[in-house]
């Protein structure tokens, strides 16, 4: 037998990263396969102790029986205390599969209540289609809402559009952009289960029961929806990706905002494939087709833009532009006839408007606009006029355009419009000019799980965000664009910029705590500890970081060398947060013990400890002077202490006990905090004042992180809803 | 994942009765603990079930006026005296009934040699790492291909030697030995975690 040498310890282990095997992984495979010593080496370098294999080994013996009193008595001990939450319909068994579990068939309509869709809890169904079923379901985990799109059972048979399904989900998913719904999760299904996907839930109407209530809308709300729908188009057909299946039914209105997304991507493109049964197209009827879809060639981009055409005409007369009670027909009017002219059955609808409708209702695509994007910049130039006149205006070279919006800037109307120096338009929430509640100006969504924490750059307008998978992402909220990704599986618990804003540190939960330089995003350090690193901060000199980790030990580290200075300290339990004081002199901790610690940096010993309070303290922060440190926690109150001498110098209840006070930033000038709360909230404290001035509400879990901008005026916060908010605080909180 | 922010020690977080994942965690790794604490004990599927039952029930009725403090042993230490006590309670109440009524198996039971506090204690903590293995198993099997884990389970669980799995799993033996071991090692990383909660 001809087996190759053993590799070496280091080597085996690679094994068992999945990354770090790589494409030399097979012969070591090979070998592990025809060599016992290095299979029980691999095992061991796995486990560790060898208890847990014998535990591992005894588990089918370790839960009661499936018929055992046990499991209807612990579903009763469940119920006492979740209020929301139905409990499963049938008692699972000890290790059966959930992907198992009795798949609801899509083309009845039984209760829902108690069903399972892989981890998720199914709440009730939302919409029928052609393509399947929408369910809103519950994320059990991440606490928040989802919906979930099955692939109907008549497609989900078919392997070649289940593969196109999957696939086109997954470039969806990849997507990330505000005026596309995100999508979470895409599973292909197996086992009696069938694809299905997981989306953000929007709450709201779609276009289609819009205009089933009002038929004909506002000239203002078809370019304001005209415009994202083809922002949303734009963003996808720069990842390659072709809607094909552009409809107001899939174009959802947001409640409470002005948001306008666009769902339901590339599963037109997975119907094609299914051979046409004898009935007929499997999607019904072809309305908003564009003639090449209909003619079955090749297609590209400007595809969809025909379909949006069709879908402002509509929105415009109330009509479609090529009608017919049969495919044929309709399918025949899109390819040779000539539409009805929009202003014959809506004079009211400007000129400009039915010049736009009918270049992209053009038969052939060249005749069309040749992008999304020309489309999106067009009708958001004519909304941004609209909302300042009341007269329509020619569209301007762009060197007139721009000095009128100098114009509206200086008037304060247009607030939140940024004029990029290449004359483009960035679009972004509209702030009113008139008080009223504050309302996020930009958001990063489409991040899978919690925002655990984020950090602003002290140099450049830049937050970087730390996510629970998707590694740290560089943001540019002004520009809406992820400037860079530091890469990362594992959920990044803490991020912190250098004074100097050239380095990061990102404290994870592989227990490592990584610094990168901005510039290069090389990594130059990787510092272990022996537990997750849930807080960090750089000294102001940047040649220092403290750390604080979950097994709660407090270490100082140089940064010049990488070594850890003397050993770490045990304190608080577990450490939740930690912070420089301006002057480098001191550092402060605080964690689960309800205590924070000030230390001596010089010397690593603490100076004084503060009494514990009721609850765990998960946030200290100094005040940009250094002489008070604040801290706040569990029990839903703030408190100043004197950095000198640890007295107490005041307090500001929040909230109340049990609702936890997760984060708190200062602004540069002291005179503003921000609390992120566990009740989704934050709010901004006067401090000389000791007065709330303003509530921030939208998140839709609880805020995690919070940081005040360099200059005062705006503030981002993250949260365990997936999502990072970027605010304009309201200048009344600094009287 | 849960958030590492409000990752209070569990009995913290149980203090607040809206928490109700805190509460769920809670009951799928302690539930079976304290049943099959109680079978070990002598005690039958139903009686077992009721010690079960009113432990938790204490814990959920008590956890926001508990003064359990944490600097003075870890959460499981405290909820086995909990249930220690309250298996003699049991034993005790079930003691008099039946010396009403002569059940014989029950009096087996009560009339065995009691046992040291060290067995008990020994017992419980064996039970308690045996629960969170599976616990661990649990939450961790949603990570991996459907491949993977059979490979992990076939070999592990069910005992199967590794040449016969990987020819049911259309593997190669490497490969099998290779999803074992990557299965253990986040095992491992998983039961460390859950063990630092408290």
């Amino acid at each position: 037998m001809n087996v190759s040498p053993c590799p070496d310890p280091e080597r085996l282990r690679t094994l068992l990263d999945v990354e770090a095997a790589g494409r030399d992984a097979d012969p070591l495979v090979r070998h592990v396969g025809e060599c016992p010593a290095c299979q029980e080496a691999l095992e061991r370098l796995a486990v560790g102790d060898p208890q847990l294999a014998r535990l591992v080994s005894t588990c089918a013996r370790s839960r009661p029986e499936p018929d055992s009193a046990f499991w209807p008595a612990l579903h009763d001990l469940e119920r006492l205390a979740s209020r929301s939450t139905p409990p499963p319909t049938t008692t699972p068994a000890p290790h059966s599969d959930p992907n198992t579990t009795a798949f609801l068939d899509p083309d009845t309509r039984e209760t829902t209540a108690g069903l399972r869709i892989g981890p998720f809890e199914v709440v009730r169904e939302i919409g029928r289609g052609g393509m399947g079923v929408v369910y809103l379901a519950r994320d059990p985990q991440l606490h928040r809402d989802v919906a979930i799109k099955v692939l109907d059972k008549r497609l989900a048979g078919d392997p070649v559009a289940r593969e196109r399904f999957c696939r086109e989900a997954k470039a969806a998913a990849g997507v990330g952009d505000d005026h596309i719904v995100a999508v979470h999760q895409v599973s292909g299904g197996g086992d009696g289960t069938p694809p299905y996907f997981v989306m953000q839930f929007v709450e709201g109407e779609s276009l289609e029961d819009r205009l089933a209530r009002e038929t004909r809308l506002p000239i203002d709300e078809i370019v304001r929806i005209g415009m994202q729908v083809a922002a949303g188009l734009a963003a996808a057909h720069d990842k390659g990706l072709i809607h094909r299946d552009v409809k107001p039914g899939n174009i959802l209105l947001e409640k409470g905002t002005d948001r306008v997304k666009l769902t339901d991507f590339g599963l037109a493109h997975a119907a094609q494939d299914v051979r046409l049964t004898s009935t007929g197209m499997v999607a019904g009827t072809p309305l908003y087709m564009s003639p090449e879809q209909a003619r079955a060639e090749p297609l590209d981009a400007r595809a969809d833009l025909f379909s949006l055409g069709i879908v402002l005409y509509e929105m415009a007369t109330g009509a479609l532009p090529f009608p017919g009670n049969t495919p044929y027909l309709v399918l025949r009017r899109l390819s040779e006839e000539r539409h009805k002219p929009v202003a014959e059955l809506n004079p009211a609808v400007p000129e400009w408007l039915a010049a736009v409708i009918d270049k992209l209702l053009a038969k052939r695509p060249e005749d069309r606009y040749q992008s999304a994007r020309e489309v999106a910049e067009l009708l958001e130039q004519h909304w941004l006029l609209r909302r300042t006149s009341s007269q329509d205006h020619v569209v301007c070279p762009r060197a007139r355009v721009r000095r009128k919006m100098l114009q509206l800037a200086a008037m304060g109307v247009a607030a939140g419009v940024v004029l990029t120096l290449a004359g483009l338009w960035v679009w972004s929430l509209i702030q009113p000019a008139l008080p009223g509640p504050v309302t996020p100006w930009r958001t990063l969504d489409g991040n899978q799980g919690p925002i655990w924490c984020v950090a602003g750059s002290p140099i450049e307008d830049v937050l970087a965000v730390g996510t629970h998978s998707e590694g740290v992402k560089l943001w540019n909220p002004a520009e809406n664009r992820v400037e860079g990704v530091l890469p990362e599986t594992r959920p990044i618990l803490a991020v912190a910029y250098s004074a100097d804003g050239k380095k990061l540190a990102v404290g994870t939960e592989d227990n490592t705590l990584r610094v990168y330089d901005l510039a290069t995003r090389d990594l130059k350090h990787r510092l272990t500890h022996a537990s997750a690193v849930r807080a960090v901060a750089f000294s102001g000199d940047g040649r220092k970081a403290v750390t604080g980790t979950r097994g709660g030990m407090v270490a100082l580290w140089d940064l010049d060398t990488g070594k850890e200075i003397g050993e770490p300290v045990a304190a608080h339990g577990s450490v939740a947060s930690v912070a420089f004081s301006p002057d480098d002199r001191d550092f402060a901790t605080a964690g689960e013990d309800g205590r924070a610690i000030l230390w001596d940096a010089a010397m690593r010993r603490p100076r004084f400890e503060t009494p514990a309070q009721e609850g765990g303290t998960w946030s200290v922060r100094f005040t940009p002077d250094g002489k008070t440190f604040a801290t706040g926690g569990w029990d839903g109150t703030v408190r100043l202490w004197d950095a000198g001498t640890g007295k107490l110098q005041g307090d500001m209840k929040v909230t109340g006990p049990g609702k936890d006070l997760i984060a708190m930033s200062f602004c540069p000038s002291g005179k503003l905090l921000a609390i992120a709360c566990a009740d989704q909230s934050i709010r901004l404290w006067n401090v000389p004042q000791r007065q709330e001035r303003a509530v921030l509400r939208g998140h839709t879990g609880a805020v995690t992180s919070v940081v005040i901008a360099r200059d005062g005026r705006n503030l981002a916060s993250g949260s365990r809803d997936g999502t990072v908010h970027m605010w304009a605080i309201p200048p009344v909180c600094y009287e | 994942m849960e958030s590492p922010v409000t990752r209070a020690s569990l009995l913290l977080r149980l203090k607040d009765d809206s928490d109700t994942e805190a509460w769920q965690e809670f009951l799928r790794l302690y539930g079976p603990v304290v049943y099959h604490f109680g079978r070990k004990r002598g005690l039958q599927d139903a009686d077992a079930v009721d010690l079960m039952q009113e432990v938790m029930r204490t814990v959920a009725a008590h956890a926001n006026k508990l003064d359990y403090d944490p600097s003075r042993g870890s959460f499981r230490g405290w909820l086995f005296t909990v249930t220690r006590n309250k298996l003699y309670t049991f034993l005790d109440r079930r003691r008099h009934r039946e010396q009403a009524t002569g059940d014989s198996t029950t009096r087996q039971a009560l009339q065995a040699t009691p046992d040291r506090e060290s067995d008990l204690e020994a017992s419980w903590e064996q039970e308690y790492q045996q629960q969170l293995t599976a616990r661990a198993m649990e939450r961790v099997r949603p990570e991996f291909q459907k491949n993977s884990w059979d490979a992990f389970w076939l070999t592990a669980v069910d005992g199967v030697p590794a040449q016969e799995a990987a020819k049911q799993l259309n593997l190669s033996p490497g490969a099998v030995y290779v999803h074992k071991s990557r299965v253990l090692a986040r095992l491992r990383e998983e039961v460390q975690r859950l063990q630092s909660e408290e």
